[in-house]
């Protein structure tokens, strides 16, 4: 088995994310403060169910990982109130361990103000193309996409909340492998970051039952770009070039702001929307157990970047691309006034790739076979990937 | 509460209401869809070639035709040809298969009419997955595919006058015992003359990647690159040239005579022919030396950028190639005249007797490996 080292060229791609967030993170900050308490009506609500958020769907945080949605009575009281969920993501071909470390705080009564910290390490091989064997053995280790996410609740009885979540691509999107003369981008499965912002936005409804809950959201993400260079920072053209390029070509390369996903290698996440349900169920002193099913569509197809590294802007539709994703769910916490701990295990189940049935030969840039419903599920993907979590709160001052 | 007061005052509304723009955009055409993006390639750069009658003294003929590779930026190299024919000399750009804009092309090879061109595309995101074309030498022709994998086409026609391109189906290197790669192969296809559409199916030549070409008389073949070695294809016998010693850009002599010799360029150091002369023991500079040996491993040939070229003395050869003509070989030549830069241009260089013609004679200072690969037809040889 060849050991490889990624991540030899990390041009600093979160420098951007850094920027962003050091220039605009006070204004979120105080503009959510102050249309919370503008308002005026909601209330929070008190009961322990209220502690969920960060879920999934709102970070684009690259791919190979997952977050879970911890269902509990959690832990209040403090100033601080800090998180730390451990995950272990596995597939076929790759092995993802992250590491989330959530802060957040009340700067109101009634909503919560989040900062999620990912570190991910994630090992898995690397196939250029059928005709050669894959390169095995890869490692990528470091921080991932950052993510600031603020929870409002509204409604008579505070039974409806509102998360916006926004992720900054501080996590590298760029690492490579291979000969220095013949590097190669590590696939997006590999990637620590994305390289793209996303606001997503959380719309929840909570039903309190006997012995029980019932928790419902509805997510959207909405995937964009920001440049502080003006320019795409790994491809460049000469005057001529950009004289015989088309308008919506330049735009891919010279901008401060796209209103779509698309990052500077080329790689595209459209957006997507994702419903989920979970039911607690508190009938245990001290445990709460959990069950739920989350269900994701992307409104497009992904691209992904040329593998190659110093070759012509060649990004092509994702063969993998999954048209619809579910998720069964099952979570436990062992409830713990100040010290609570949660585990919990997520199973997906997609539809059928356009890889899998090799639908993508022909033209690779057609996205259609990426996209047809068609296909059904694949059961053949069932227990082959799957995602267990450790993790544990406490309260801080 | 009125639902005015609802919407003005309550951020959960703009939360749901902007919830549901983002739905509604994102579900109409407004949504952005990436397209295949296609690198713009400007039309080459307007040279000063050698003139006709420069041309012809050497050659003689006017009848010569030039075709090589250049890198655009983004790095993916395009192919170009220049025929000497023409009134206004100019490179023209050839076409490449519709899906494969963006694979480098390499070793361009024209046909023994002049008609037809045969090369081979490099995948951008595998560099070692190569695919072999041929096409009329024309800027409307369109790409025939010869076999994927494929690379290092050759031409080569048979005493019928029936029209053949060998080529292996692989890009790795023979190694020193010729054991790797027993299931790569070099091939032989049938080609339309006029077209440079397949014509038949592949027969194996060898089993191993050669990619030197097919002598004259269709006797041999030869390699290089790691090992380079000569082949016997009726008597299944190998001969080791240069043993033991790294070699580059094989290339069979077209002579229909003096069919069992190759071409090559040196690798540092001192090399391991026989009959080398003055030159037995000497250390070669890397690619100081275009090489010339024969089946026995005797040096039969040298040709030293320093004597030759006296202005790229201390440079190196690049991509040397026999021609058609088998008293003539081009090359480029290499001087480093800064850190990052090389002064590059391209040479038709005469056997024997040995003298030399700059083929462009306005020397351009090029970023390494921006132009490569020559290849000179020379009509009526």
């Amino acid at each position: 088995m060849t050991s490889n080292s990624a991540g030899k060229n990390m041009r600093i791609p979160f420098f951007n994310g850094f920027l962003f967030l050091g220039m605009f993170l006070p204004a979120i900050i105080l503009l959510t403060m102050c249309t919370v308490d503008r308002s005026g009506r909601a209330i929070v609500k008190t009961t322990p169910w209220a502690c969920v958020g960060g879920c999934g769907a709102g970070g684009s945080g690259g791919a190979g990982g997952a977050t879970a949605k911890w269902i509990g009575n959690g832990v209040s009281g403090g100033l601080l109130d800090i998180q730390a969920m451990y995950s272990s993501t596995a597939t076929k071909t790759s092995d993802a361990k992250a590491l989330e470390l959530r802060f957040s705080i009340k700067p109101t009564y009634t909503g919560v103000l989040a900062l999620t910290v990912p570190f991910s390490s994630k090992t898995g091989s690397l196939q250029v193309s059928a005709l050669y064997p894959p390169t095995t053995g890869l490692i990528n280790n470091g921080l991932g996409d950052l993510r600031v996410d603020y929870i409002g609740a509204f409604g008579l009885s505070g039974d409806f909340s509102y998360d916006v979540t926004l992720s900054v691509p501080t996590g590298s999107y760029t690492a490579t492998t291979g000969e220095e003369k013949a590097l190669q981008y590590l696939p997006t499965s590999l990637q620590l970051g994305a390289g793209i912002y996303n606001l997503s936005l959380d719309l929840g409804k909570t039903i309190d039952m006997d012995k029980g809950i019932v928790l419902i959201d509805l997510v959207y993400s909405y995937p964009f770009n920001i440049n502080f260079y003006g320019k795409d920072q790994y491809y460049d053209f000469t005057p001529q070039q950009q004289n015989m390029m088309t308008s919506a070509e330049k735009k891919r390369f010279y901008y401060y702001f796209k209103p779509y996903g698309e990052n500077d290698l080329g790689g595209y996440t459209p957006p997507s929307i994702m419903a989920s349900a979970f039911y607690g169920y508190r009938g245990m002193e001290n445990f709460v157990h959990s069950f739920g099913l989350m269900f994701s569509v992307p409104l497009g197809v992904d691209w992904i970047p040329s593998m190659q590294n110093g070759t012509p802007y060649d990004p092509a539709p994702d063969p993998d691309n999954q048209v619809w994703n579910a998720t069964l769910c099952y979570g436990l916490e062992f409830s713990r006034s100040n010290f609570p701990v949660f585990i919990a295990a997520y199973l997906p189940i997609h539809a059928k790739t356009a890889s899998a049935t090799n639908a993508q030969a022909g033209n690779p840039y057609d996205p259609t076979p990426m996209e047809d419903w068609s296909r059904g599920p694949d059961w053949n993907d069932v227990f082959h990937r799957w995602s267990v979590f450790v993790g544990v709160k406490t309260s801080l001052f | 509460m009125r639902p005015s007061n609802f919407i003005l005052k309550s951020p959960a509304a703009i939360v749901v209401s902007a919830f549901a723009c983002l739905a509604f955009l994102s579900c109409s055409d407004w949504i952005y869809k990436p397209v295949q993006f296609h690198t713009p390639v400007p039309p080459p750069p307007p040279n000063a070639f050698v003139s006709k009658d420069s041309l012809s003294a050497l050659v003689g003929t006017q009848n010569v035709k030039l075709a090589y590779t250049k890198m655009i930026t983004g790095g993916t190299q395009m192919l170009y040809f220049v025929d000497f024919n023409d009134s206004s000399v100019t490179p023209k750009l050839l076409k490449k298969p519709g899906d494969k804009q963006d694979w480098s092309a390499s070793c361009p090879i024209i046909s023994p009419d002049g008609a037809l061109v045969a090369y081979y595309l490099v995948d951008p995101s595998n560099i070692k997955h190569a695919a072999a074309y041929c096409q009329k030498l024309d800027t409307s022709a369109v790409p025939n595919l010869i076999d994927d994998p494929g690379s290092d086409p050759h031409f080569f026609k048979d005493i019928n006058n029936n029209l053949f391109i060998t080529y292996a189906d692989t890009t790795d290197e023979v190694d020193a015992t010729y054991s790797m790669l027993t299931t790569k192969h070099t091939y032989r296809v049938q080609i339309s003359a006029g077209t440079g559409a397949k014509t038949g199916t592949r027969d194996s030549i060898a089993p191993f990647p050669f990619y030197g070409g097919m002598s004259y008389d269709g006797a041999y073949i030869c390699t290089g690159y790691i090992n380079a070695y000569i082949f016997n294809i009726s008597t299944q016998n190998f001969f080791s040239v240069d043993t033991g010693k790294q070699t580059c850009n094989p290339s069979m002599t077209p002579d229909s005579l003096l069919t069992g010799r190759m071409m090559f360029l040196n690798i540092g150091g001192i090399q391991n022919l026989s009959t080398m002369g003055a030159l037995a023991g000497a250390a070669f500079r890397e690619h100081q030396y275009v090489l010339i040996a024969d089946t026995g491993n005797n040096l039969v040939g040298s040709f030293n950028v320093d004597q030759i070229l006296p202005d790229y003395a201390g440079g190196e050869w690049q991509c040397p190639k026999w021609t058609n003509a088998s008293n003539f070989f081009c090359a480029l030549a290499t001087k480093s005249t800064a850190a990052s830069t090389v002064v590059y241009d391209c040479f038709i260089v005469s056997i024997v007797p040995t003298k030399t013609l700059l083929l462009n004679v306005k020397p351009d200072l090029l970023q390494f490996n921006s132009t490569s690969k020559p290849y000179v037809y020379i009509g009526g040889k």
